[in-house]
């Protein structure tokens, strides 16, 4: 009896058994891929579920057996080593022990491979915190180089992840381009053997081409992966691969590269800008923004007001002259006040009344709806399309200022010209003869080159109303005067920038330098200042011959 | 820096201590003995009254101690040696030898975890090798020290041996020494295959292409060598075929031509610069500050971690080390040896023109007594380099007369090394151990056994505290108490810090109230006046005790010398001696402890 007992008893585990696989198959079964045709199955709900979500190591990034490995021998604590290790590191760092700090980061990311946040707050550590420790600027170099390698590590752990891909862009521009020692570690980081493949040609060696693909990348994962962009708008995201190409132009020139080479890296710097206005740009409202194409939406505007407009004629002015009679008489005698009259109340109220009496598109759609109940179609679809643009319009121009859009547009434009082209290698010339104890000839070709840049202003007055090119050509005049200085001569009487200095030297170190006006001959310079101020259309800003209020802009913002 | 304290001479240090201390650690060793025996006589003898009464609880108490001291007195080498085989057999039976192949194992696999592309690749690799022997012999020390006698007693096989004429105190030291023999001879076959795991991962040479290398300035070649072990060096060549590589990841190589320049072959010979044990001759260091005025330190320039003070450049601003028994018969190759090592503040990072190049300071060798110095060499500070210079003993003086070392710059043996810092508006930085004689080095390979030596010492330390608990706990029990002791031990300073008030945020129940409150640790305390003095009133007591635990346990970190070994310094005979010391005086009081409490379990009566 017991033994037969005991016989159906493991006759019931054994159906239990059975019947319990169902489920756990349907949960837990894995995904399987058949090596020979690339078919398989899709696996159970648990397997499904991290394909979904992308949650499995191999969705994520590279898989290393030793962070698997760590991960394992950790026993499910992985959180609490990472802690530890985090603050040996902080004891490290503060002690100067730099070899094992940098190894505590690679076994904190060992640990935690798909923890962004550790890659990009370490490698920042490194490149900037780390390098600063050292004070051979080869070592500096060394630990810049560290942090980069550190964070294109991460960017293997974890694949199209936006944010350590615009990290690595911006570490190899802005830390190798513009840090003190930005000559020497450009220079360093075009013979640095270890970092470059052994078949990346020379003049691809710039961090700031470099860079520039890095952020194309970044761009890539945001467009294709429906990967978010934190931290910053998107606005600035996508302005930088131009914003590189413009630095790097720029900076080969200042190292002596002009002509061709230079013209091609600006007019490439000119198409990236034009296609950053190309795109459309989501805003944080919902709406869009495309930097590039204020005019065409403006025109949309134009368009779609007249057409609505058309559906009825005069009723938007009739629905005006309704909202106007239905004030009260307290209402038309503050808008009857002079504006210069109105106390704050009374402007406040004037505000709110002006937007009762405004007739918005929908509005007018609303009222064609009733009159005209077949048009009622055509009226709203005008209305929402004229709505659209107006909300564009205004987006692309309250944009434009946050990337100085008009600025680099119109640089990366004038900055092919011959004029510009010369007029940065004779002083870039100009320089090298006074460093080289030749002021005579220094300063013949500092004249020259500020006679071409007299040339690009009337061409482009707009230009030093932005901070940097007009900083950059009173630095340029500074170096001019110590040359002369050098020869004691004086500050010409025909010298080619003087209004520009008058507008623009604020703190006036050269201003009260220059030969008493009726000295010069600045009649030219009237005419051709007269001729730029007609050109002043084409960027909408004071030229050179403008109020001084209009001649200093804000610094921009990148 | 290893060197951060002063390391005193043995007997110094046994008999007297250093400055600030009041004893030598034997005293100390006896006061804690004679505390503890006091202590444990007095509770002994509570605990028999309270059982037997006053006059029989007295006499029991007298009873064990006085059987219990000629128990100890008469021990037989014959039985505890006979104890000991019996554990190590033990041992073997539960497959000691599985630490050894989890250990190969690591060191099969460690290069997937260890970069080699580190700036000091040696010190990573060392310190890898004795901090993961470390981890792996105390836990396996650990697990065999706590789990056997209490096993014993529960299989009863402990009756096999009390029946026969053993004394309690042989079986505690016997298991001891046979934990002890078993742990040593693991660690001796880590030590050997860590020893070649180092060197072959760290030692190796590169190849020169000819084709490679280009005609120097004033003769000779100049070039790079191919890489090896993720890194390569620029190579310099004189005319004579011989040249060194310049310094890359803490090393550099000789370089020897042959042939001639069509087919000439370059044999770069092996790493110099580490598998080092210097032996530093430290000295004492002052500082005198901008205006000429003796100061104990210079200035801080805001590093969190205050172990460098800072001068300032261009000013009379010197750091000034004294060295002691500077004599021709402890330079006998009659120079100087001075190794330095600065570290730099910059208040600005220079112009383009010289921002690649080192700030610049000055040596001067001074006569304490006389004030006779020798001319001022310069330098260019390199961080975290150690700048050898090697000082001739014929000298010229400020005046440019010819001096001698020995004979016009020393007095009583005594020497100044003044450094200085030549450019305005930037510092160096220097603590004690930054500058320091090296007249001779002590061989790697012994130093690296010393390594593993300190090690054996911390095993030792574990074995006696693990036997100890386990002649009256449990397994997991001794286990867990075992455990407490090694990490409270290795964090021993900061328990002394949090007793003594040194660390910031209070002790134990102020520091919760902190934590739970989210408060930081510099604001005051906001529960009122009252709460705050009976948290601080309750901390007080509660850190007394503390204080007294962590003076006793063991300092772990303090007995590790991976640091010494991984930075390339030598661990000085005296140091190794009074870390044996130490762990001879935890086993001595251990196994006196450990004998009285399993004379108090019934099976050892």
């Amino acid at each position: 009896m017991s033994e037969r007992r005991s016989f159906v008893r493991k006759v019931v585990y054994l159906c239990a058994i059975g019947l319990l696989l169902v489920p756990v198959s349907w949960l837990s079964a894995p995904a399987t891929r058949s090596s020979v045709s690339g078919q398989g199955s899709s696996g159970g709900k648990l397997a499904r579920l991290r394909a979904d979500y992308k949650l499995s190591q191999a969705n994520l990034g590279e898989i290393d057996p030793a962070s698997e490995t760590i991960k394992l021998a950790t026993l499910g604590m992985r959180g609490i080593a990472a802690n530890l290790l985090w603050e040996k590191a902080n004891h490290y760092k503060m002690t100067e022990d730099w070899t094992n700090f940098s190894a505590t980061l690679e076994q904190i990311t060992k640990l935690q491979p798909n923890f962004v946040s550790v890659w990009q707050y370490q490698a920042w550590n490194l490149s900037y915190n780390v390098s600063y420790e050292f004070d051979d600027y080869r070592d500096r170099y060394y630990w810049v180089m560290r942090g980069i390698d550190f964070l294109e590590d991460g960017t293997r752990y974890n694949e199209n992840d936006p944010q350590l891909l615009w990290d690595m862009g911006w570490f190899l521009g802005y830390k190798i381009g513009r840090a003190d020692e930005h000559v020497l570690y450009r220079r360093l980081f075009k013979d640095d053997e270890e970092y470059h493949p052994a078949d990346r040609p020379r003049e691809m060696r710039d961090n700031w081409l470099l860079g520039k693909q890095w952020f194309r990348k970044a761009q890539y994962a945001v467009d294709n992966f429906q990967k978010e962009v934190e931290g910053r708008t998107d606005l600035i995201f996508h302005s930088y691969p131009a914003l590189w190409q413009m630095y790097y132009a720029a900076t080969i020139e200042s190292e002596g590269v002009f002509g061709e080479v230079a013209r091609r890296a600006w007019a490439t710097a000119a198409e990236d800008w034009q296609q950053f206005g190309e795109r459309i740009i989501p805003m944080y409202d919902n709406t869009i923004v495309q930097l590039g194409r204020l005019d065409y939406y403006r025109q949309e505007v134009e368009r779609n007001h007249q057409q609505l407009n058309a559906l009825a004629p005069g009723l938007a002015d009739a629905i005006q002259s309704e909202r106007r009679q239905r004030l009260t008489d307290a209402q038309r005698r503050v808008l009857a006040i002079p504006i210069d009259e109105r106390s704050t109340d009374q402007r406040a109220i004037v505000n709110q009344l002006a937007a009762m009496l405004q007739v918005t598109p929908h509005q007018l759609a609303g009222r064609i709806q009733q009159l005209h109940p077949e048009k009622a179609v055509e009226a709203h679809r005008l209305a929402d399309a004229l709505q659209h643009a107006n909300v564009v319009a205004s987006n692309i121009e309250r944009s434009r200022p946050d990337v100085n859009y008009d600025y680099w547009k119109m640089r990366a434009e004038f900055e092919q010209t011959d004029d510009a082209l010369l007029a940065r290698e004779l002083i870039h010339k100009g320089s090298e003869a006074f460093a080289a104890a030749d002021p005579d000839l220094a300063r013949e070709l500092y004249e020259q080159g500020l006679q071409k840049w007299r040339a690009i202003l009337d061409a482009y007055p707009g230009i030093v109303s932005h901070g940097i090119t007009g900083d950059e050509l009173m630095r340029i005049i500074e170096q001019y005067v110590r040359i002369l200085n050098q020869n004691d001569a004086p500050i010409p009487a025909d010298f080619p920038l003087r209004q520009f200095v008058e507008y623009h030297d604020d703190e006036n170190r050269i201003r009260g330098l220059l030969p008493p006006v009726s000295e010069s001959p600045d009649t030219s310079t009237d005419g051709s200042s007269e001729e730029a101020s007609e050109t002043d259309s084409r960027d909408g800003s004071g030229g050179e011959d403008s109020p001084p209020t209009a001649v200093r802009g804000t610094p921009p913002s990148p | 820096m290893v060197i951060e304290t002063e390391i005193l001479p043995f007997w110094q240090w046994l008999l007297y201590g250093g400055s600030d201390d009041a004893f030598g650690a034997l005293p100390w060793f006896f006061i804690a003995m004679i505390t503890a025996g006091v202590v444990a006589l007095l509770g002994g003898y509570l605990i028999s009254a309270v059982r037997h009464g006053p006059i029989e609880g007295g006499d029991r108490t007298y009873r064990v101690v006085v059987g219990g001291l000629k128990n100890l007195l008469v021990l037989s080498p014959r039985r505890v040696y006979a104890l000991a085989r019996l554990t190590v057999q033990e041992s073997l039976r539960r497959h000691v030898l599985v630490t050894l192949a989890v250990f190969l194992l690591i060191l099969m696999f460690a290069a997937l975890f260890l970069r080699i592309d580190q700036p000091d690749p040696f010190k990573l690799y060392v310190s890898f090798v004795l901090t993961a022997t470390t981890y792996l012999v105390l836990l396996m020390a650990l697990f065999l020290s706590v789990f056997s006698l209490p096993n014993d007693i529960k299989n009863r096989t402990i009756y096999t041996v009390v029946t026969k004429p053993v004394r309690p105190g042989e079986i505690v030291l016997g298991r001891m020494l046979g934990f002890a023999f078993v742990g040593t001879a693991v660690l001796a076959v880590m030590g050997l295959a860590s020893y070649v795991f180092v060197v072959r991962e760290i030692g190796h040479t590169h190849a020169i292409a000819a084709q490679t290398l280009q005609d120097a300035e004033g003769g000779g070649q100049k070039g790079r060598t191919e890489t090896a072990n993720a890194h390569r060096h620029d190579v310099t060549i004189d005319r004579e075929g011989y040249g060194r590589t310049d310094s890359v990841q803490g090393h550099w190589h000789e370089v020897t031509q042959t042939g001639s320049r069509e087919d000439a072959q370059y044999d770069v010979g092996p790493p110099q610069g580490v598998f080092l044990a210097r032996v530093p001759v430290l000295g004492k260091l002052r500082f005198i500050d901008r205006l000429g005025e003796d100061k104990p330190r210079g200035i801080s320039v805001g590093n969190e971690w205050g172990y460098r003070s800072y001068i300032e450049g261009g000013t009379q601003a010197a750091a000034i080390w004294t060295f002691d028994e500077v004599t021709p018969g402890r330079f006998e190759d009659g120079y100087l040896p001075i190794e330095l090592t600065i570290r730099v503040f910059r208040t600005h990072k220079g112009d383009q023109d010289s921002i690649d190049r080192g700030i610049l300071g000055s040596i001067v060798l001074r006569n304490p007594q006389t004030g006779l110095q020798s001319e001022m060499q310069s330098f260019r500070a390199r961080e975290y380099y150690v700048d050898q210079q090697y000082v001739s003993r014929k000298l010229l003086d400020s005046d440019g007369n010819p001096i001698d070392l020995f004979d016009d710059l020393t007095h009583n043996g005594q020497l100044e090394v003044w450094v200085q810092c030549l450019k305005d508006e930037q510092y160096f930085g220097m603590a004690q151990a930054d500058c320091y004689l090296r007249p001779r080095n002590q061989s790697f390979t012994v130093n690296f056994f010393k390594g593993f030596s300190s090690i054996w010492v911390q095993m030792l330390v574990v074995v006696a505290f693990g036997v100890m608990c386990s002649t009256f706990l449990s397994g997991p029990v001794a286990m867990m108490f075992t455990v407490a002791i090694l990490v409270m031990g290795l964090f021993k300073d900061f328990m002394l810090r949090i007793a003594t008030g040194d660390v910031y945020g209070g002790g134990p129940i102020e520091s919760l109230i902190r934590i739970v409150g989210q408060q930081n640790l510099m604001s005051e305390l906001n529960t009122g006046d009252v709460t705050t003095t009976v948290i601080r009133t309750a901390d007080a007591v509660i850190t007394f005790p503390m204080w007294v635990v962590a003076s006793i346990l063991p300092d772990f970190r303090g007995l590790s010398k991976v640091r010494w070994v991984s930075e390339g310094f030598d661990i000085s005979p005296s140091l190794l001696a009074q870390d044996v010391s130490v762990s001879l005086a935890y086993l001595v009081g251990l196994f006196v402890v450990g004998y009285f409490f399993l004379r108090t379990r019934e099976v050892a009566k």
